[in-house]
């Protein structure tokens, strides 16, 4: 990622008289951050206490102003309450006093609506007054935590109030825009189209807080700051990838949304594509933001089409049933509060996936992602060939494990290299041992939150670790095909599995036809 | 391995906090001196026991009680899963109690940890993997250690089913042909290791010397006596099912097998009048009668959690065994 990014203050002021020599962590101007849906859940749960740990870590420019925006009555002082709940329960760091005292200023609330034209007047007059009180230059990041189809109503107010300049003007206004970024291909341009009257593709920041994880990041650092690595990274070694994405909850309380989402849409369009992405791309040339999506773009746009019957030949869907977790019972998915009891919605993808490009030709990427599978575990597994069945390999009946490098999104962060080592002894008998390199133990302390990350990127100006428009509607293409085909399938059988497994025998067949086996994280 | 080169960090925890508990003690003890995380398996005991009263906190030492789990684990880093699980319980439920830990080996400039849970279950057998499956690691091989007796408590099938190799030791079973039968559904899908087989080893690899030159025909029509000392009776019968495999012996063939009170050795065996070959603990005797020189062979000094590490370590199939457990079910369920 680009070291530094570029400020605006003249080149001749006392700012850049006074930096030179000096290797800022990363350079941002103090705005003011307004989230709208600043009372909601994700606000509380993970982008205050973002803004809190940026904010102790020094990373927070000085007078910035956060103001959450909502429906509710809400003073300031109720809101930095709310916040301060929100980063005690939620915060890597439990929360300091002094800290606090010295955060808790920036923080702001404005009751307004989207509801009519006139709706967002007083957080104008409000955001006017802040800025004048703190000396801020008038920068302003608008968050949109809200739902989706509140996305084009608030950018319409947005532009309605004049309060967007389209454009890197000075002063710059920025967006931020969650996941997930319509309900299909139509739906997304429609999106995309409305924010785009107002704002200019280089000022909108698609967030997909899979990006923002250190081990994210580190794949390509994994990949093109190892000489190890890289050249083994193609077809000709290369036996084949994993990638999966297990959730160990259920849908709990957001059936309202995934009824209408399912795994494909939540988990395979957005956060599984950018993975795959991000372990297939060809070598940028350099880290600028529009060159590392150049090359993530080629991945998606090499992807072959999964259309008609071969729906059903690459692509398993399921519903988990009743089953136990960690030993407590829990209901299968129909019987979940808010869900139609006679739902098809798929808690439950797994996919074979092909990259009809020269470096992977003929190698298989399998995919799955679910809900109430037996754990949290998100990881990235590359299959090297296995060895010719000559000398330590000879014995069909018990061959040596392939090399594995695994790679752990989440939890215990870290990558493992599986080899074959001799046991002690006198005998030449051959174990898989791992070289393991685990985050927390190696460097200590916690990682960032993937939300302090993206939000320190986004004041930065960097887009890299964002989802451009061209990504976001190609990812949509790729998986309309298996949207429609499942929709024409209205009264097949779904598959199902209990609720604490790996997911339905159809997946394990899916693997097992290619003579491979699922590797569980 | 000596006793001060092993420390431990222990803290309570709840079921859903494992892991980053797990991972905080990894930070805590890595502050305190460099140590490596070894783990080359996922380790799973299970260990059938009346439940503990509820809110008492886990007390491993106690449920790992007659194990030699730390000397294992000392020689085969695993992640060890560790759970006492009350059979009596019908219901489904979160574990009572939980607690993870770390043990540190080896002197300081090469001190390696390795992690270990202990789950403290009263939830009916159903739901117990389900546990364990969010508890194993995926990259690394999964065994089971089945350290009761086999005959008594068989294992638990939704278990063993996430492992690769069933560890367990037939010196336990009090009645052999219970131990067999519960093998019934394991041995054709699971690498079998049975500890007491292991002993077995320099007194098959004796017979194999002494009857190198003997004509097969003979030695499948002699009559064989298998003599073995009291509670060494799976000892016998595994001989009987490993010659039973390999002399094609008929379910008519029937050795005969006999405990003696009073004798040295663990177990004898008489082929005719020609050979006798005799077990000990330190050495296998073959005497053979007009048919070459009598000759010794030593038997290793090892203790259990040695035999344990090295079948933990030894991830191929053991054909001998599958195929001595393959006939003695057919004997057995004859």
């Amino acid at each position: 990622m680009p070291e530094a990014p570029v400020l605006n203050p003249p080149k001749d002021s006392l700012f850049e008289q006074l930096k030179v020599g000096e290797t800022l962590p990363i350079a941002v101007e103090p705005a003011s951050i307004v989230i709208f849906g600043g009372a909601g859940d994700l606000a509380h749960r993970k982008l205050l206490p973002a803004l809190y740990n940026l904010h102790v870590d020094g990373l927070l420019p000085p007078r910035s102003a956060i103001v959450g925006v909502g429906r509710k009555a809400m003073t300031d002082e109720e809101y930095r309450a709310f916040a301060k709940d929100g980063i005690t329960q939620f915060s890597r760091r439990p929360l300091d006093e002094h800290a606090w005292e010295t955060f808790a200023p920036n923080l702001f609330f404005v009751t307004a609506s989207i509801d009519d034209d006139a709706s967002l007047a007083p957080l104008g007059s409000r955001l006017d007054v802040i800025e004048h009180e703190r000396e801020l230059p008038g920068h302003r990041i608008y968050y949109l935590a809200v739902p989706p189809s509140l996305f084009v109503p608030t950018v319409k107010q947005l532009q309605r109030a004049r309060f967007v300049a389209k454009g890197q003007g000075h002063p710059w206004a920025r967006i931020i825009v969650e996941k997930p970024i319509g309900h299909d291909l139509d739906s997304a341009r429609a999106i995309n189209d409305a924010i785009a009257d107002v704002f200019d593709e280089r000022q909108i920041y698609r967030i997909d807080h899979y990006l923002g994880k250190e081990t994210v990041q580190n794949i390509l650092v994994l990949r093109f700051a190892n000489s190890i690595f890289e050249p083994l990274f193609n077809q000709k070694y290369i036996d084949h990838v994993q990638i999966t994405v297990a959730e160990s909850e259920g849908v709990g309380t957001r059936a309202g949304y995934y009824e209408q989402a399912g795994a494909l849409r939540d988990m395979v369009q957005n956060h599984m594509l950018q993975l795959l992405a991000m372990v297939s791309m060809e070598p940028p040339h350099s880290l600028d933001a529009d060159v590392v999506r150049d090359e993530k773009l080629e991945v998606i746009q090499s992807l072959r089409p999964i259309e008609g019957r071969a729906v059903a030949d690459c692509v398993v869907r399921a519903q988990y049933t009743a089953g136990f977790d960690m030993g407590r019972p829990v209901p299968g998915y129909r019987e979940e509060p808010g869900v139609d009891p006679n739902s098809r919605t798929e808690t439950y993808v797994a996919l074979q996936i092909w990259i009809d490009n020269w470096r992977w030709a003929g190698v298989p990427f399998f995919m799955r992602t679910g809900k109430r599978l037996p754990k949290r575990a998100s990881e990235i597994s590359v299959q090297l060939k296995e060895v010719p069945p000559i000398l330590f390999n000879a014995n069909r009946s018990s061959k040596l494990d392939p090399n594995v490098l695994s790679i752990r999104i989440q939890p215990d962060e870290g990558f493992a290299l599986g080899i074959s080592s001799k046991i002690p002894g006198p005998r030449v008998r051959v174990y898989p041992v791992q070289m393991d390199f685990h985050y927390g133990s190696t460097f200590g302390g916690t990682s960032p939150e993937a939300y302090e990350r993206l939000l320190l990127d986004v004041m930065a100006g960097d887009q890299t670790l964002f989802m451009r428009r061209d990504m976001v509607e190609a990812a949509w293409q790729w998986v309309m095909p298996i949207l429609n085909r499942w929709a024409e399938q209205t009264t097949e059988p779904l598959p199902t599995y209990p609720a604490g497994e790996w997911g339905p025998p159809e997946a394990d067949r899916l693997i097992e036809a290619t003579g491979r086996r699922w590797r569980n994280p | 391995m000596a006793q001060s080169l092993i420390d431990r960090a222990w803290r309570a925890t709840t079921p859903d906090e494992i892991e980053p508990d797990l991972a905080a003690l990894w930070r805590e003890v890595g502050q305190q001196r460099r140590v490596a995380r070894a783990v080359l398996s996922n380790l799973v005991v299970v260990r059938e026991r009346p439940a503990a009263r509820a809110g008492d906190a886990v007390n491993a030492d106690e449920i790992a009680k007659d194990l030699t789990l730390d000397e294992v684990v000392a020689r085969h880093p695993s992640r060890v899963i560790l759970i006492q699980h009350n059979p009596a319980t019908q219901t489904a439920c979160a574990p009572s109690a939980v607690s993870v830990g770390i043990i540190t080996f080896g002197p300081p400039h090469a001190r390696y940890g390795v992690e270990q849970i202990v789950v403290q279950s009263a939830c009916a057998e159903q739901s117990l993997p389900s546990i364990i499956r969010r508890l194993l690691r995926g990259d690394v091989p999964t065994s089971v250690w089945w350290t009761d007796d086999l005959s008594e408590a068989p294992p638990l099938d939704g278990i063993v089913a996430m492992a690769r190799q069933f560890v367990y030791d037939s010196r336990r079973w009090r009645d052999v042909r219970g131990g067999v039968l519960a093998l019934a559904t394991l041995h054709r899908r699971l690498d079998l290791a049975d500890v007491n087989w292991r002993r077995l080893t320099p007194l098959r690899h004796a017979l194999i010397h002494a009857c190198g030159a003997a004509d097969a025909d003979h030695l499948r029509r002699a009559n064989v006596e298998i003599v073995h000392r009291a509670a060494e009776g799976a000892l016998a019968w595994l001989v009987v099912g490993w010659l039973s495999a390999r002399l094609e012996w008929g379910g008519g063939a029937s050795p005969r097998v006999a405990e003696s009170r009073d004798s040295n050795e663990l177990i004898s065996i008489s082929v005719g009048t020609d050979l006798t070959a005799a077990l000990n603990e330190h050495r296998v005797l073959v005497t053979r009668r007009g048919s070459g020189p009598s000759f010794t062979v030593s038997v290793p000094h090892e203790g259990e959690a040695d035999a344990v590490a090295a079948e933990l370590r030894n991830l191929g199939h053991d054909a001998c065994l599958r195929d001595a457990v393959t006939a003695l079910l057919a004997r057995f369920s004859a």
